[in-house]
């Protein structure tokens, strides 16, 4: 577990070093997931303690969602205002989203088409 | 006894958080997984109604919040390893899985921009229900790269999420998708993670295309919309 926080974390740092130092727009975390996904596929396999530490984080990932949510605690008069363009925008939206990824992927699909 | 001590306490904040997500789960375990039950939407409640009872404010809360908190860069890696456990099962078709999210992504962020735009919704909402598709751990790092408010745009995800687990089924059997690929791979695009427990429960391969579909949304969406954002708005 530890051993594998540490290369999560070290994955992360190195991230957000490149991030910060080139001035990218690209977030941190997903440069850190980016190179992660390439040192997978180089080595073919994912070592025991990264497994056990992605595992046990993703297990848990809704919890740690929550002290950041908490912050809407300080957006009440926004929503008690902008709740209904907020829910219509949003799930209207999904729909949409929805429509063309499924329609998009028959069509692209060799195998969805036959 | 110093009650004001006590409330302002970075542990007190930690356990309220992490009860009210363990009394949260259980509660939506109880009901068979029901998605309006989502844990993480209950242990904000929870959590927002401590604050208020105990009168402390965010940042004192933050306090205890943000050992929990830090932990959203390194998961946001360990979405590697899902990925790449699926990879074989999206190889062959590649292009038709990648093309799919490049086309979905902007969609997904933009035409909540332009909607919120077009009501004129105030400039905060506009901002932070653009990275509503993507899982929240990502959504959270891209919407710290342009500047919108983290909560709200956790909101627009959970709301994104619940809204997918409750409808995608039926709205993709409308539009006649029955392939269980086709079906959780979309619902995972527009759904994230949330949609994707929902997937799981249509199959086990629904629910895989769906994780798949989450992780390709994600890199997608941590690469794109910051770009678009940060060069057009």
């Amino acid at each position: 577990m530890v051993n594998g926080l540490i290369v999560l974390i070290a994955y992360l740092f190195a991230g957000d070093i490149i991030s910060h130092s080139f001035d990218l727009p690209i977030p941190g975390g997903i440069i850190g997931m980016v190179l992660m996904l390439i040192t997978l596929i180089i080595r073919g396999k994912v070592d025991e303690p990264v497994d056990t530490a992605s595992r046990g984080l993703i297990a848990y990932i809704g919890l740690l969602f929550v002290p950041a949510g908490v912050g809407v605690s300080q957006y009440f008069d926004l929503l008690a205002q902008e709740w209904p363009i907020m829910l219509f925008a949003t799930l209207s939206t999904m729909f949409l989203t929805l429509a063309i990824s499924a329609l998009l992927f028959r069509f692209l699909s060799k195998a969805e088409r036959s | 006894m110093d009650i004001t001590y006590m409330v302002e306490h970075p542990l007190a904040s930690l356990l309220v958080t992490l009860c009210s997500f363990s009394a949260a789960q259980k509660l939506q375990k109880m009901s068979g997984g029901h998605s309006l039950l989502n844990p993480v939407v209950w242990s904000i409640a929870l959590s927002v109604l401590y604050i208020y009872l105990s009168g402390i404010t965010y940042d004192i809360y933050m306090n205890g919040g943000q050992y929990i908190h830090f932990l959203l860069g390194p998961v946001t890696v360990a979405l590697a390893v899902p990925l790449y456990k699926h990879i074989r099962d999206i190889q062959k078709e590649s292009f038709a899985f990648l093309a799919t999210v490049i086309v979905a992504c902007p969609i997904a962020g933009f035409s909540a921009w332009a909607l919120t735009k077009w009501a004129d919704a105030p400039q905060n909402i506009q901002m932070a229900i653009i990275p509503k598709s993507a899982t929240t751990p990502i959504a959270i790092e891209i919407a710290e790269k342009i500047n919108a408010v983290t909560s709200l745009t956790i909101l627009f995800v959970i709301l994104t999420g619940v809204g997918g687990s409750l409808f995608a089924p039926a709205f993709l059997k409308l539009l006649g998708i029955k392939s269980e690929r086709a079906q959780g791979f979309s619902i995972g695009i527009a759904a994230h993670g949330i949609g994707a427990a929902r997937a799981f429960q249509i199959s086990e391969r629904a629910g895989t295309y769906a994780v798949i579909g989450m992780c390709l949304m994600g890199i997608a969406s941590g690469v794109i919309l910051p770009i678009l954002v940060l060069s057009f708005l």
